[in-house]
C-alpha cells in the first residue's frame, strides 16, 4: 500500500482513508493508497514551509548537483517505475520508459542551469547610484499534476522550482499517485532534505483546494482541464498567487500540397495517437489542402490501421487503453456527433472485440473524414484515440480555420515553402508552431498556450524566472571612501 | 466640458452622463467628465481589436517615432498640464511638474526600447530531427486594458501605454473617476502625434460599471492594473474566466530601516520625502519607519523639525521659505479613513509628535498636518493597515535582525529601504527584507530603469525596465525541422 509522503516520511493520512488504484487495461486492483485530507495537505504545507528556510540558501551548485544525483537514481530504478506507470496509467510499456526518461533528461536540464542563474545590473542615473536585479526563491510551491503524464508533467514543476529553491508539495491525479510517489521517495533517498519535496494524494475538493487557499503557498503550477484552471486562477487570487496554468487545447496541423507527405502522415499518426490521443499536447484537427487529400489519407489509413491496441505490459502494444470509462464514454459521444453531422469514419470509431479488451477501457484509434466544423470533435478538445480530417482549398483558409478556436496550445504546418512556413509561425494562434516537424516537446524551448490554453511557461531556461521573484535593489553611495 | 477618446474620436458616454470634477483643494467644480458604463467599454474594445493587426504590423521605428512626437507635443504644453492635474489632483505645481516629467521619461525611455526587442534560436537535440533548430518569437499580446489610480493619474499611465505602444498592442485606458481631465488632454496628444484610431483609447467612468465591463470583456487579453490589494483580488478573479494576463500593481507598507552608521541628515531628508510626497498618497512610500536607538533620538528630532515645515495649502500656489506646500488629500474618505487610523493608534498609546490635525480655518479643501507618530503598538492600524496620507509610525530597534523581523511583517511586500554604510547590513538587508525594490542610502524612487513589482500581497508582475516589455509579449516557440 502507497502512503503520502511528508516531511521525509512516508505516512498514513489523519482520517485512514484509503483508495484503490485500478489497471485500465484489466479492472485490476494495482495497489491502495492513503487519502489524504485538508489536515494532511496543511501539515506537508507546513514542513515544506519549514525546509523552505534551509534548501533557499543552499547555493544554487549543490542544489544542482543534487538534482543530477535524483535524475540518475530515477534512471535506476527507470524498469520498475516504468512498469508501475503502465500499471496505473494504461500507455505501453515503450511510452512509459520514455516518459520515465523524459522525467530525468527534466531534471538534467535544469541541474545542468544550476551555474548559470543570472540577476541583472542596471547603470542609473549618475555615477552615485546603481541598481541591480536579484533573484529570489518563491517559497512553497503546489504542483497539481493530471493523469496523463503522472511523472512528466510533475518534473516540470518541481525541477525548475527546486532548483530555484522552492519547496513543494505535489497533488498526483486521484487515478494515478502511485508512481509518483515512487519518484518522490527515491528523490528523497538521493539527498532531497525532508520537508522539501512533499506529496500528497486525495480528490481535488480537499487536497486541491488545500493547496489553493493556504496563504504559506506562493504559487501553483497547475496542468489539467481549462475548466479547472479556472477555478485555480480565481482562487489564487485571494491570496494575489503565483500562477502557471497549461491547460487544454486542439491543435491544428497543417499539410500544403508541397509537404514531404511520408514524413506527415507519421507525425500526424504520433501526434495524435500517442499515450492513445490523452495529451494536452497532439495533433487534434487535420486541416489537409484538396490536391493532397487522397494521398495523405489513404497513407494515413494504413499507417493507423497498423496500430496495434492491448494491454500496455505486452510488448507489441502500440496503444493502450482510455485511462477512464468516463474519458472512453467522452470520446465516443463526440466521434458519434460528428457522424451524425455527416462526418465519414474511415476507420476505428469503435471498441476492439475480443476476450483480452473486455475488461479495459479500450478504443480503436479512429479516423473521421468529412467532419463539419459545428461538430464537437473540432469544437471541443478530443482527448483520445480520435483524429477529425478537414479539406481546404488555400493556406489563408487553412490558417483562419486552424486560428478559429478558443484554445491555442500547439499547432504544425507541413510544407517547403518558406513564405508559407514564416507566415504560419507568425500567424498561427498558439504557444508552440511546428514547422516540418513533428509536435514533440523540447526541454529547451519555452512551453505555454494563448488564449484559453493557458497561462506561463514551462520548459526551457524561462521556467525558473516563473519560480523566482527578482527584487529591485538600489545602492545609493554615502561618501567618498 | 471634456470627453472620452475613442476610436480617434472624442465622444460622450452613451447614456449621455456626465458627472463633476472637483478640486480637492476648494470644492470647486474644474469641469464635468463622462460617466461611461459596459457599452463605451464595448466600444473602445472594439476600435482596439481592430486596429491591433495594422499596428501590429507597423514598423517599431515608426511606433517610436510616434511616441516622440507625442512626447514633444506634451512638452510644448506641460505647464498649463501640471496646472490641470494640480487642480483635479491636488498635488503642489512642482510635484505635478515632476509627474509629467517622469511620465516622459518612462515614454522615451520605451520609445528607446523599441528598436532593441530581441527574440532567441536554440539549437534542439537532433534525437528526433537531425538539423532541426528553435525560434522565441514575441508576439504582442493584443487588446490591453490598463486601470489607473487617481494618485499618479499621468506616470501610472504612461507605465502601461509606453509599453503596450511600443510592443505593438492597442490600449484602452481607464483614469479614476476622479482624475479623468490632465489624462484626457495627454491621451488627445498622443494621438495627436499620428497614431491610428484605436491604439490609444481613453474611457472614463466608475470602476464598479465600466471597469468591470472593461476587465470581463472577452476580446481584452491582458489587464494592467494600478490600484488596491481588494482591486487587484476581484481583477485576477475576473480574469480568470479567460486566462487573461494580468499584472497587479497593488498596495504598499514600505519599511525604512535606518542604521547607528547612516548619514542621518540625508536619511532624514529619505524619509521625509518618501513620506509626504504626494501628501502620502503613494503605493511606493515610507510608511514604517525602524531607528537604530543609538539614533533615535537626534533623528526624530531632526525629521519633527522638518515635517513641522509643511504648510498645507492649495498646491497652485507656493510656501513662503522656510515651509514646504504640502496639497490636500485627493477626498474627504480617503482624510477620514487616515485620521480613523491615527486615532486608533492614539487609543493604542501613541505619542503625536507633530501634526495629525486639521488645520484652521480651511474646511474647503481636504487638509491635513502631516504627522509624525512615536510609541505606536504593533497591533495599531498604522501599523497593519496601509497609510494612505501624510502620516508616520516610528520605531526603535536594537539590532538589524529585529529590524528586518519587523519590517517582513506585514501582509505587503512593495519597497523597503535600509540606510547604512556597513556592507554586511546592506547585503543582508538585500537578501531578508521580502520585498519587491530595496533601496541603499537611497529614497524609494520608482526608475524606469528598474524593474518595480511586488511581492506577497503587493502584487503580481512588473512595470518599468525592459521587463515591464515582456508582459505585453507573449513568446512562442517555434521549431523548424525536416532541413536535411
Amino acid at each position: 500500500m502507497a502512503h503520502m509522503f511528508v516531511d521525509g516520511e512516508s505516512v498514513g493520512g489523519s482520517s485512514g482513508k484509503v483508495a484503490e488504484i485500478y489497471n485500465p487495461a484489466t479492472g485490476e486492483v494495482v495497489d491502495s493508497v492513503s487519502i489524504g485530507t485538508r489536515e494532511d495537505v496543511r501539515r506537508a504545507i507546513d514542513s515544506a514551509d519549514k525546509a523552505f528556510e534551509k534548501w533557499s540558501k543552499v547555493p544554487f551548485a549543490k542544489r544542482g548537483e543534487l538534482l543530477f544525483r535524483t535524475a540518475r537514481a530515477i534512471l535506476q530504478n527507470e524498469e520498475d517505475l516504468a512498469n508501475l506507470l503502465t500499471l496505473e496509467q494504461g500507455k505501453p510499456l515503450r511510452e512509459a520508459h520514455r516518459e520515465i526518461k523524459r522525467f530525468a533528461h527534466t531534471l538534467e536540464h535544469y541541474a545542468g542551469l544550476a551555474k548559470n542563474v543570472r540577476g541583472g545590473y542596471v547603470p542609473l542615473l549618475d555615477e552615485t547610484r546603481y541598481g541591480m536585479i536579484i533573484k529570489k526563491p518563491l517559497g512553497v510551491c503546489g504542483a497539481i499534476v493530471p493523469w496523463n503524464f503522472p511523472t512528466s508533467l510533475m518534473g516540470n514543476k518541481i525541477a525548475p522550482g527546486l532548483l530555484a529553491g522552492n519547496t513543494f508539495v505535489v497533488k498526483p491525479a486521484g487515478t494515478t499517485p502511485l508512481t509518483a510517489i515512487r519518484v518522490v521517495q527515491i528523490m528523497h533517498d538521493a539527498g532531497i532534505p525532508d520537508g522539501v519535496l512533499n506529496i500528497v494524494a486525495g480528490p481535488g475538493s480537499e487536497v486541491g483546494r488545500e493547496i489553493i487557499e493556504n496563504p504559506k503557498v506562493r504559487k501553483i503550477g497547475f496542468t489539467g482541464a481549462t475548466d479547472t484552471g479556472r477555478l485555480v486562477m480565481a482562487g489564487a487570487a485571494a491570496e494575489i498567487k503565483r500562477v502557471t496554468l497549461e491547460l487544454g487545447g486542439s491543435d491544428p496541423m497543417i499539410v500544403c500540397d508541397d509537404a514531404d507527405i511520408d514524413r506527415a502522415v507519421s507525425a500526424a499518426s504520433v501526434g495524435r495517437f500517442f499515450n492513445c490521443g490523452q495529451a494536452c499536447l497532439a495533433v487534434k484537427r487535420l486541416y489537409l489542402f484538396e490536391n493532397i487529400a487522397d494521398e495523405f489519407i489513404d497513407k494515413l489509413v494504413t499507417k493507423v490501421k497498423k496500430l496495434r491496441v492491448g494491454n500496455g505490459m505486452d510488448p507489441k502494444t502500440t496503444i493502450g487503453p482510455l485511462h477512464s470509462a468516463s474519458q472512453r464514454d467522452e470520446v465516443e459521444a463526440q466521434v458519434q456527433d460528428a457522424i451524425d453531422k455527416g462526418g465519414k469514419a474511415l476507420v476505428g470509431a469503435k471498441r476492439p472485440t475480443g476476450s483480452e479488451y473486455e475488461k479495459g477501457h479500450f478504443y480503436l484509434p479512429t479516423l473521421i473524414a468529412h467532419v463539419e466544423d459545428n461538430s464537437r470533435m473540432v469544437q471541443e478538445e478530443v482527448f483520445g484515440p480520435a483524429l477529425p480530417i478537414m479539406l481546404v482549398s488555400s493556406f489563408d483558409e487553412a490558417i483562419k480555420r486552424a486560428n478559429n478556436h478558443i484554445y491555442g496550445l500547439g499547432s504544425s504546418i507541413w510544407t517547403r515553402n518558406v513564405d508559407r512556413a514564416n507566415e504560419a509561425a507568425y500567424r498561427l494562434d498558439a504557444g508552440y508552431t511546428w514547422v516540418n516537424s513533428a509536435q514533440i516537446i523540447f526541454d529547451e524551448m519555452p512551453f505555454g498556450g494563448a488564449k484559453q490554453s493557458g497561462l506561463g511557461k514551462e520548459h526551457g531556461s524561462e521556467a525558473i524566472d516563473y519560480y523566482m521573484e527578482t527584487k529591485s535593489v538600489v545602492f545609493g553611495k554615502n561618501e567618498t571612501p | 466640458m471634456a470627453k472620452m477618446y475613442i476610436n480617434g474620436e472624442w465622444v460622450d458616454a452613451q447614456s449621455g452622463v456626465t458627472t463633476e470634477i472637483r478640486n480637492p483643494s476648494n470644492g470647486a467644480v474644474i469641469d464635468t467628465a463622462p460617466s461611461g458604463d459596459a457599452r463605451d467599454a464595448a466600444a473602445a474594445v472594439e476600435s482596439a481589436k481592430n486596429a491591433f493587426k495594422a499596428w501590429a504590423a507597423t514598423a517599431v521605428e515608426e511606433r517610436a517615432r510616434l511616441i516622440n512626437k507625442g512626447v514633444a507635443l506634451v512638452k510644448e504644453q506641460i505647464k498649463d498640464l501640471a496646472g490641470l492635474l494640480t487642480k483635479e489632483q491636488g498635488k503642489p505645481f512642482m510635484e505635478s511638474m515632476g509627474e509629467i516629467n517622469h511620465f516622459l521619461h518612462g515614454m522615451e525611455f520605451y520609445a528607446g526600447l523599441a528598436t532593441k526587442v530581441r527574440g532567441q534560436q536554440v539549437p534542439l537535440p537532433p534525437s528526433m530531427n537531425p538539423n532541426s533548430y528553435g525560434v522565441i518569437m514575441k508576439q504582442p499580446v493584443g487588446v490591453c486594458a490598463g486601470i489607473v489610480p487617481w494618485n499618479f493619474p499621468i506616470t501610472l499611465m504612461g507605465t502601461k501605454v509606453g509599453p503596450a505602444m511600443v510592443a505593438g498592442c492597442p490600449i484602452i485606458i481607464k483614469p479614476a473617476s476622479s482624475t479623468p481631465l490632465t489624462t484626457l488632454k495627454i491621451i488627445g496628444l498622443l494621438n495627436e502625434a499620428g497614431i491610428p484610431p484605436g491604439v490609444l483609447n481613453c474611457v472614463v467612468g466608475s470602476g464598479s460599471t465600466l471597469g468591470e465591463a472593461l476587465v470581463k470583456h472577452s476580446d481584452v487579453r491582458r489587464v494592467a492594473l494600478t490600484g488596491s490589494s481588494e482591486t487587484g483580488k476581484s481583477v485576477m478573479q475576473l480574469a480568470a474566466p479567460y486566462f487573461k494576463r494580468v499584472t497587479l500593481e497593488l498596495g504598499g507598507s514600505d519599511p525604512m530601516i535606518v542604521c547607528p552608521d547612516a548619514d542621518i541628515s540625508k536619511a532624514v531628508s529619505g524619509a521625509m520625502i518618501g513620506r509626504y510626497w504626494n501628501a502620502g498618497q503613494a503605493c511606493l512610500a515610507v510608511k514604517r519607519l525602524y531607528l537604530f536607538e543609538e539614533i533615535y533620538d537626534e533623528f526624530v528630532e531632526k525629521l519633527v523639525a522638518k515635517v513641522g515645515r509643511y504648510e498645507p495649502g492649495d498646491g497652485m500656489s507656493k510656501a513662503e521659505k522656510p515651509f514646504i506646500r504640502m496639497g490636500p488629500l485627493h477626498t474627504a474618505a480617503q482624510r477620514d479613513e487616515v485620521e480613523a487610523q491615527l486615532k486608533d493608534a492614539v487609543d493604542k498609546g501613541a505619542e503625536v509628535l507633530v501634526g495629525g490635525n486639521r488645520p484652521d480655518g480651511m474646511s474647503e479643501g481636504h487638509f491635513f498636518k502631516p504627522a509624525v507618530v512615536a510609541n505606536v503598538n504593533e497591533t495599531s492600524k498604522l501599523v497593519t493597515e496601509e497609510v494612505f496620507g501624510p502620516v508616520l509610525p516610528v520605531f526603535k530597534v536594537t539590532e538589524l535582525d529585529e529590524a528586518i523581523a519587523k519590517a517582513n511583517n506585514t501582509e505587503w511586500g512593495l519597497g523597503a529601504s535600509i540606510w547604512t554604510n556597513n556592507m554586511k547590513y546592506a547585503n543582508k538587508a538585500a537578501r531578508e527584507i521580502q520585498s519587491g525594490m530595496l533601496w541603499v542610502n537611497q529614497l524609494h524612487f520608482g526608475y524606469d530603469e528598474m524593474p518595480f513589482g511586488g511581492i506577497k500581497a503587493s502584487g503580481i508582475g512588473h512595470e518599468h525596465g525592459p521587463e515591464a516589455l515582456d508582459y505585453y509579449f507573449e513568446p512562442k516557440s517555434v521549431v523548424f525541422g525536416g532541413l536535411e
